[in-house]
């Protein structure tokens, strides 16, 4: 049996995704990158096919995204942007506005009614707005970042955080810390502040319903949350948001072989 | 790329772009008592100066460690502003005996102001007062007169008049340059000049802000010469697009380069200096009317404006002419100008259904992997 694989190796982690001939998706895993990407990506796919009972040979087609695709010797090349484009309007076929928020970048994606991307916007260099940002101000709060969403929520009088550099936000953080304001407090500040500047980068593309986020920073109940009072609308949350990338780039290595078979497209609702 | 008279016009715009303060010593060596006049981006007509018998010199900045100019100039400003004052403070501009400025901005009026505070006493430094708005008959009344004011001044630095006929002479060199620009431009769009990389071109273009202006005619003149007898085609690969941005601040050569690695191929840009910055200068009647003349008729650009010729149908008509499709909105970090045209653009863009992207950049081009993302996801976009 065919399989077409996936691979988006994000600055944070390397996600896997193995979809079969139907395009139902099959098998995934999440490594954490490290320093060598390729260590990362070789890792994800041995055990995302070690859980499918598959061989390297069974591998018809490979693509690759995300910062790390360069590197990654796969069939093909495809940017993140087009790969969560792709994994998004396949598990939420309504999508028109996407926002992935990974390690290092943002991105505010609109696709048409086809999935094809239309207009995008991505954070410049600053890391304001990115997962790194919430892991290093989690650090300083000496919380466990899988906790830190869930800590927000209970906050009552959140504290504004208004430094959006990574390392004049942690001084603050500590400052606010040292006045004595409450964890939570500070926790939700945080995710109002992210949101805010999210927010701002979705304006750019337009945002049109429905919304569907992706990236890890999407299991953090307290930044959907915070995404979700600024815009108006619930957001459309996979359990496989932080897939969405690598099972679109796993959706498009099928649509390459397909197209260089010559075959038709027949895609399986796999949600 | 294979055309050889392409790569030895190159190789002479390169070495010369490589080592200015050679190229400026040299010149002067052979004109003693000659002056050189380095002149700000956009636009400054330099056809005063070379009619002073001066050398005129684009002051471009660069990638240079910004570290004495924070002292003169706050951080969030566009890159060229503290680039060019810190070249300024290292002393890289000495060997210049003055330096003219066009108002082109906020930023560009608060560091001319610094340079004639501080720096006076090395060259002299002075405003030209080019008008804003484009569609004014008294901008060419006005703009005659500041010419006269300008040309009085370098008159007095070079210690020789400038005649009408010296400056109908410097018009007549500036304009076949203007001109043999324009026909670089379309021979890049033909097979022959397809293999020509956007970096390789900004270094042709931009030795026009360096070089003698009859040597580079001259050297223009001898590539075509030469380029016309040459059979090689290159191959035409990538999504045409064209590029537009404030011809001021230049990205770096690799900035321009990931265009290209990215599947894009540039087929315009209103990016530079020469034929952009101001079009073909009448010859008959008074040359300072003329070149003031010319200068309202030049396109529109983010600071120079004009009711009747906005700046997106330029840009349209880029696009139409060569094809392209999409545009790239090239944006100078922390430029207000080019901010304040973004939205303008897009939505002009948007109603044409030609898709766009905007970048922003600075000359330090740092780690280039998100430009590449951005362009690599334009380019799927495109296909």
């Amino acid at each position: 049996m065919n399989f077409f694989v996936g691979v988006d190796i994000g600055s944070t982690a390397t996600k896997c995704a193995i979809v079969d001939s139907a395009g139902n998706l099959v098998s995934s895993t999440v490594v954490a990158t490290g320093a060598r990407a390729i260590v990362a990506k070789t890792a994800a796919l041995a055990e995302a096919l070690r859980q499918i009972d598959a061989g390297p040979e069974q591998v018809a087609f490979q693509v690759a995204t995300g910062y790390g695709r360069k590197r990654a010797e796969a069939d093909g090349e495809v940017t993140e942007i087009s790969c969560h484009a792709r994994g998004a309007s396949y598990l939420y076929p309504g999508t028109r506005t996407i926002v992935d928020i990974g390690g290092q970048d943002t991105k505010a994606i609109r696709v048409a009614a086809n999935g094809k991307v239309e207009t995008f916007a991505m954070n410049d260099k600053c890391a304001a707005g990115t997962g790194r940002f919430l892991e290093v101000m989690a650090r300083a709060l000496e919380v466990d970042l899988e906790d830190l969403g869930a800590l927000s929520m209970r906050s009552q009088a959140p504290q504004a955080i208004s430094s959006f550099c990574t390392v004049f936000g942690e001084s603050e953080v500590v400052s606010h810390l040292a006045s004595g304001v409450e964890v939570e407090d500070i926790a939700l500040g945080l995710h109002e502040a992210i949101a805010g500047r999210v927010v701002g980068l979705m304006r750019r593309v337009g945002i049109e319903s429905e919304v569907t986020m992706s990236g890890g920073v999407s299991r953090n109940i307290g930044m959907r949350q915070a995404i979700e009072k600024l815009i108006g609308c619930t957001m459309n949350i996979s359990p496989q948001s932080q897939l969405m990338g690598a099972l679109g780039a796993a959706l498009i290595a099928r649509d390459r072989w397909l197209a260089a078979e010559g075959h038709q497209r027949e895609d399986a609702n796999v949600q | 790329m294979s055309n050889e008279a392409f790569s030895s016009l190159l190789q002479r715009c390169s070495e010369a772009l490589a080592d200015r303060r050679s190229y400026i010593e040299t010149w002067k060596a052979r004109r003693p008592g000659a002056k050189v006049v380095g002149y700000f981006p956009t636009y400054v007509p330099t056809e005063l100066v070379i009619a002073a018998g001066a050398l005129p010199v684009g002051m471009w900045g660069g990638p240079v460690a910004v570290s004495r100019a924070n002292a003169y100039i706050q951080q969030y400003t566009c890159s060229i502003v503290r680039s060019t004052t810190e070249y300024a403070l290292k002393g890289t501009f000495d060997i210049l005996d003055a330096a003219l400025f066009p108002p082109i901005c906020d930023a560009v009026k608060l560091v001319s102001s610094i340079w004639n505070l501080d720096f006076s006493d090395r060259f002299l430094v002075d405003m030209v007062n080019l008008p804003e708005r484009l569609d004014s008959t008294a901008s060419v009344e006005y703009l005659g007169a500041e010419l006269q004011r300008v040309g009085d001044t370098l008159a007095g630095l070079c210690g020789q008049p400038i005649t009408d006929a010296a400056l109908r002479a410097a018009i007549t060199s500036c304009n076949r340059m203007r001109s043999l620009q324009e026909e670089l431009y379309r021979w890049r769009r033909t097979a022959a000049g397809a293999g020509v990389s956007l970096a390789q071109m900004q270094t042709v273009l931009q030795a026009g802000t360096l070089f003698d202006s009859d040597e580079y005619v001259a050297l223009l003149e001898a590539f075509f010469a030469a380029s016309g007898l040459a059979t090689s085609a290159g191959k035409v690969r990538g999504l045409p697009v064209v590029v537009t941005g404030l011809p001021c601040q230049q990205p770096h050569a690799s900035f321009l380069d990931v265009f290209e690695s990215s599947g894009l191929r540039v087929v315009n840009d209103d990016l530079f200096l020469g034929m952009r910055a101001c079009g073909q200068i009448a010859m008959d009647g008074d040359p300072y009317a003329n070149i003031a003349r010319a200068f309202t008729e030049s396109v529109a650009l983010a600071t120079r404006y004009h009711s009747q010729r906005p700046r997106h149908e330029f840009v349209l008509e880029q696009v139409r002419a060569a094809k392209a499709k999409g545009v790239v909105l090239l944006i100078p970090k922390f430029c207000e100008a080019e901010w304040f045209d973004l939205r303008y653009l897009k939505e002009q863009l948007a109603q044409q259904s030609i898709p766009c992207i905007s970048l922003d950049f600075e000359e330090d081009p740092g780690s280039l992997g998100a430009v590449q993302t951005r362009l690599e996801a334009f380019a799927e976009t495109l296909a």
